[in-house]
């Protein structure tokens, strides 16, 4: 992964709005299918947003992964919590508005969400953002090695026929 | 399944989520005032933080041993001050512990930590690491705020009560919530963990608790104390550099009459201009208060008297040795442990409780005051679990001026005298009801029945002869609390006064029940007895309009004044007879609406206001005719009609 450059000084409010606009949807749906909690996944979403303001603003052409980045390592710090077990997992939230998928995803994503946490970021990371191990071990602080390990694990628990690089 | 398979049901997932406009611009308002987030999450770290004094010898908590020797290494360690030094020699031991104690970790660090040829900062950056990855979060979470870069690894040593709550919830994995279940699996938490501080930890400190200072400590200040002060005044209050400081040669004076020390030191200006800019950035400030500037360079003055009360030399002595005198320090001869063995042995004699029946209570202590000798006194309570006031057994206060008991006592209300015991049920019923006129018949009925049955008041004939009406029991209930004609003015406040007599009067054991059903109940005060005493002077016919008019402006939310122009009648009429007092004299007040205001918007549909007031001002409401409502009822009643 290419190393950002941050602009100096604070993010303007219009920047700020922007990026919200542009990217909230994908981090809320992306934290939550990570954590598979609406309310963590809002706090995570939130959070990172004011990382980025407190950064000063990020390079446009790399803010997405910066991010994404961000929020991963976020739901990582969450997931980690020993308070996540005694947390509850029923707050309604009716702020934002949930697709129903269809059947066949639904099945697909089910066995997602079954995947011990690391292996599911992994996956999310990998076959949904097509990032490279390399990436996707400097995203989350952990060899290469070990994504490579996990990957294998998980795609032998969701049998994938392709080769998933 | 194939790889675009699982691409497009992630992609449809993540995509599917449409935050709502509000939620997004909520988010951005929060971030540009940095008000921070708002979490959440339902359970607030603070359920770890409920502390309290441990005080009883130890007992061995059955969770098995090998968690019972992780504990106790962690305490050990804490307590040899490893935990804050956290060098590599420390981290090593810790994470070897946690091995042993079956932690899972990943290898590869444990391996770089381990392996000697690896650099010093490669091994601490991999022990910390692995303590991070077990307790980073929590330790973060107890400071507060979030670091999601791995990199950025804590680096402190994680607190022994993080220690022990990370643990227990890994072998403990029920829900925390506010449900039965959920607050039963919070009591066993705290329990746990009151046992682990209290016997593998065992802090010998004490806490503060909900405020409630600890046990004075007893101070003999001596030269080198007051020298002490001073340099910790020019290192940590004006921050000159301690290196500086500790060359400074003190001047210290100590003057008879008003037993205190003065003393002072001089830093060079030569040496001050080595200081940082933030340092001299101080003296214009701190220049004639805690300062004085001189040829060769800045002298600071501290007063500290025999107490170890300190001032700066601004202070006038006297006003100072006066304050400090005001300042009453208890005598402490007696400590805490002592104080703990002497009720151990007296609640085990008084009730025959065995050893074991005792360690498995918690103990806590608080100061409640100086008897005449001039000895602390400190109330011990006794109960069954580490969060306060849960199922309390016994309690004792003790003089730890003199060593003696004072009192021993149970919190078994059926084992307590006559007058506490309807006392608690005053206060039950009030904590239901609100003040004795508005319990329900059966409640007043039960009352009576007590204090007859306990002889407390003089028992009347008219008991015996038929099923009294609520009139006569509001009458008797009233002489009985000596406020005759006046069933208003009852209260627990009121039944303590005359069931105790004054607080002076009573002895510890009374006092110290009494002060915890106050606790219990929720009653804030005996000063509202006095007040009601003292507010029962009669008012005057003017007075008792103006006090209605008030009342129904507050309860109808309606500017003070809105009232002004209505007409006000009032009557002094008598209610029925009860059997002490043949009436009870009240006002009737009656306000109307004027003229100029018919056509108007009218309060509840209604042109006037019809109330009775008692003579020592309270409003009244149904007692005797059940159509009187207060003003804040006709509120109620009123806004349930269409």
């Amino acid at each position: 992964m290419e190393k950002e450059t941050l602009v100096p000084g604070s993010i303007s409010e219009e920047e700020l709005i922007r990026l919200v606009d542009t990217y909230s949807g994908i981090l809320l749906g992306l934290c939550r299918l990570t954590l598979g909690d609406t309310a963590m996944a809002q706090d995570v979403v939130q959070e990172t947003f004011l990382r980025a303001w407190k950064k000063g603003g990020i390079r446009q052409e790399s803010e997405k992964a910066w991010l994404i980045r961000v929020a991963m390592n976020l739901c990582h710090d969450y997931h980690r919590s020993r308070w996540w077990k005694h947390i509850d997992h029923k707050a309604s939230i009716d702020e934002i508005q949930i697709a129903e998928p269809d059947p066949a995803d639904r099945e697909i994503l089910t066995l997602v969400k079954d995947l011990p946490f690391r292996e599911r970021q992994i996956v999310i990371l990998h076959f949904w953002n097509r990032m490279t191990l390399a990436n996707i071990a400097q995203t989350l602080g952990i060899s290469q090695s070990t994504v490579f390990r996990e990957l294998e694990k998980a795609k032998k628990r969701l049998k994938i026929e392709l080769e998933g690089g | 399944m194939k790889a675009t398979e699982l691409h497009k049901a992630l992609e449809s997932s993540i995509t599917s989520c449409q935050p709502s406009e509000y939620w997004k611009s909520h988010m951005v308002r929060q971030i540009v005032k940095e008000e921070g987030m708002t979490k959440r999450t339902k359970l607030s770290t603070g359920v770890i933080l409920v502390a309290v004094f441990m005080l009883i010898s130890a007992v061995a908590l059955a969770v098995g041993i090998l968690v019972n020797e992780y504990y106790a290494k962690v305490a050990e360690m804490d307590a040899s001050g490893a935990l804050g030094r956290w060098n590599l020699e420390d981290k090593i031991t810790f994470v070897k512990t946690m091995r042993e104690c079956n932690f899972e970790m990943d290898p590869e660090l444990y391996q770089i930590l381990m392996d000697e040829g690896n650099t010093k900062e490669e091994r601490e950056n991999a022990a910390d690491r692995i303590v991070d990855d077990t307790y980073g979060e929590l330790i973060r979470q107890q400071q507060g705020y979030y670091i999601s870069k791995p990199e950025d690894s804590i680096g402190v040593a994680p607190d022994p009560v993080i220690v022990f709550q990370e643990r227990y919830f890994a072998e403990h994995p029920e829900p925390i919530d506010d449900t039965p279940e959920g607050r039963k699996a919070l009591l066993a938490y705290t329990d746990a963990l009151g046992y682990y501080l209290r016997d593998v930890y065992n802090p010998l400190y004490m806490q503060e608790r909900d405020g409630q200072g600890g046990l004075p400590e007893k101070t003999e200040v001596t030269e080198e104390t007051a020298i002490e002060a001073l340099r910790s005044l020019m290192t940590e209050v004006l921050g000159w550099d301690p290196e500086e400081v500790s060359r400074m040669t003190p001047e210290v004076q100590w003057d008879a009459e008003y037993r205190m020390w003065t003393v002072s030191g001089e830093v060079s200006a030569a040496s001050m201009e080595r200081m940082t800019d933030r340092r001299k950035g101080m003296e214009p400030s701190l220049e004639g208060t805690l300062v004085e500037k001189t040829v060769t360079g800045y002298r600071a003055t501290l007063l500290v008297d025999e107490k170890g009360n300190q001032s700066f030399d601004t202070l006038d002595k006297e006003e100072f040795r006066n304050m400090c005198l005001n300042d009453v320090t208890p005598e402490i001869n007696t400590d805490a442990q002592e104080a703990l063995a002497l009720a151990e042995r007296a609640i085990r004699d008084k009730y025959h409780v065995t050893e074991t029946e005792m360690n498995a209570l918690f103990c806590d202590l608080r100061p409640v005051g100086t008897v005449e000798d001039g000895g602390l006194l400190v109330r011990m309570q006794f109960h069954t679990h580490y969060q306060l006031n849960q199922e309390m057994k016994y309690g004792a206060v003790i003089n730890l001026g003199t060593g003696k008991v004072e009192a021993v006592y149970t919190y078994d209300s059926g084992q307590w005298p006559a007058a506490l015991q309807i006392l608690k049920y005053g206060a039950e019923c009030e904590a239901k009801y609100g003040w004795y006129i508005h319990w329900n018949p059966e409640s007043k009925a039960e009352l009576i029945r007590r204090l007859r049955e306990t002889g407390i008041c003089p028992d009347h004939s008219f008991w015996t002869l038929a099923q009294p009406d609520e009139a006569r029991m509001d009458a008797f209930i009233a002489e009985a609390f000596g406020v005759p004609g006046y069933p208003s003015a009852v209260n627990e406040a009121r039944m303590i006064h005359v069931l105790l007599g004054n607080e002076e009067n009573r002895d510890q054991e009374t006092q110290s029940l009494l002060q915890y059903l106050l606790e219990k109940y929720h009653i804030h005060s005996e000063v509202t007895a006095e007040e009601m005493k003292q507010g029962g002077s009669e008012i005057d016919r003017e007075s008792a309009g103006q006090i209605v008019k008030d009342a129904v402006c507050e309860a109808w939310n309606m500017p003070k004044d809105a009232m002004e122009k209505w007409e006000c009648t009032t009557q002094l009429v008598q209610a029925p007879a009860t059997p002490q007092h043949a009436s009870l004299v009240c006002y009737r007040v009656f306000l109307t609406r004027p003229d100029s205001e018919v056509g108007l918007d009218t309060f509840g549909g209604r042109d006037n206001f019809n109330y009775r007031i008692l003579l020592n001002g309270t409003v009244m409401d149904s007692t005797m005719v059940s159509e009187w409502y207060s003003p804040a009822e006709d509120v109620k009643r009123w806004s349930k009609e269409p």
